[in-house]
């Protein structure tokens, strides 16, 4: 089901208040975005799941901490990413204590070089959704949680094109490039 | 993990951050006890009345909503009852119509008109769960006040928490809301 994102806000904002009876809708709404996150990071790897049960730990042991006002799609991309990020590193760390033969995310990334190019654009693509509008970043959510919201189809290819072109300044003033 | 099993986490995680959140807003409690110890010299008043406060803060902060913004209200407004009595305590007595009262018993029904004054006020301006939080904040208030009026006995307390409920409930019935 697709939440917007100033639901999901009023969701964290209450369960930050300590009502919790936001826990369970909230738990449903990021649930489906976190699974997707992590798949696309971890390229589709058995041990997504993992990582997005991780991601979900961490969101609701922080979510007493969240400042109202702040972007909801940031704060979970930020987390799921690092979660991913840490379950990458475990694999390598494993990897190098047992040797060949274990099958890991990395091992089908080109190049040590890629994924380390990986990781530094992902970090790079969380710092700049975060300077992304509340409608920009609800749009591309729904885009990247496969969701469409209850807009007419051409209304809500104009969004994305519009919430893809802001995306793409903003990248380029940020770092530079076409 | 099964995803009942990492729903469940996700909910401890949340629980144990709140218990966390609590136990930090409970932490200005330890110097007023050992405030409360040193001044009035009566640890075996003191120390169960610092633990039932510390207690009692630490489940209202993880509670949270109405119950955790009753914290700081309450012990703004158990200072008084708490100060009052420390300033009087050497005054002496002091005697209307042939009844002698000590200054440190006038200190503690004056700080637990004060304290029921302020609890009121603080009352009036919260908009949802009135009477949670103001129960919370009067709960506060008078274990904090207890902490000063231990030096004037069980009377004192109890003259301090009387003259605390009546005059929260005079100050919301005569101004109910702001």
């Amino acid at each position: 089901m697709h939440h917007p994102t100033s639901d999901l806000e009023a969701l964290v904002a209450r369960l930050a208040d300590g009502d919790r009876a936001a826990f369970d809708p909230l738990y449903e709404a990021l649930w489906p975005l976190v699974r997707r996150l992590a798949d696309r990071m971890l390229l589709g790897s058995p041990d997504a799941e993992d990582a997005a049960q991780e991601a979900m730990t961490k969101l609701f042991a922080r979510a007493s901490h969240f400042e109202p006002g702040r972007s909801v799609t940031s704060w979970v991309l930020a987390i799921t990413a690092f979660e991913c990020k840490t379950l990458r590193q475990r694999q390598r760390r494993r990897r190098e204590k047992e040797g060949a033969g274990v099958d890991t995310i990395e091992d089908r990334l080109p190049s040590p070089e890629a994924t380390a190019i990986a990781r530094d654009l992902e970090a790079a693509a969380v710092e700049v959704l975060g300077t992304l509008g509340p409608a920009d970043l609800e749009t591309i959510r729904a885009v990247m949680a496969g969701a469409r919201p209850d807009l007419p189809q051409a209304t809500f290819r104009k969004r994305v094109q519009r919430a893809l072109n802001r995306l793409r300044t903003a990248w380029s003033s940020r770092h530079d490039t076409d | 993990m099964t995803p009942t099993d990492a729903r469940r986490r996700s909910r401890r995680a949340y629980e144990l951050s709140r218990m966390r959140l609590g136990f930090l807003a409970a932490l200005p409690v330890i110097p007023l006890v050992a405030f409360s110890m040193f001044a009035c010299g009566r640890p075996d008043f003191s120390l169960p009345a610092g633990g039932a406060l510390f207690a009692v803060t630490t489940w209202l902060g993880a509670r949270g909503e109405a119950y955790g913004r009753a914290i700081v209200p309450g012990f703004l407004s158990g200072a008084a009852p708490l100060l009052l009595p420390l300033a009087l305590r050497t005054s002496g007595h002091c005697c209307v119509g042939g009844v002698c009262w000590s200054g440190c018993m006038l200190a503690c029904v004056a700080g637990g008109v004060l304290a029921g004054l302020g609890a009121g006020f603080f009352a009036a301006a919260e908009q949802r769960n009135r009477g949670a939080f103001l129960g919370s904040v009067l709960l506060v208030a008078g274990l904090v006040g207890v902490l000063g009026c231990v030096m004037a006995g069980l009377s004192g307390v109890a003259g301090m928490a009387l003259a605390l409920g009546t005059s929260a409930t005079g100050y919301l019935a005569a101004r109910p809301a702001h």
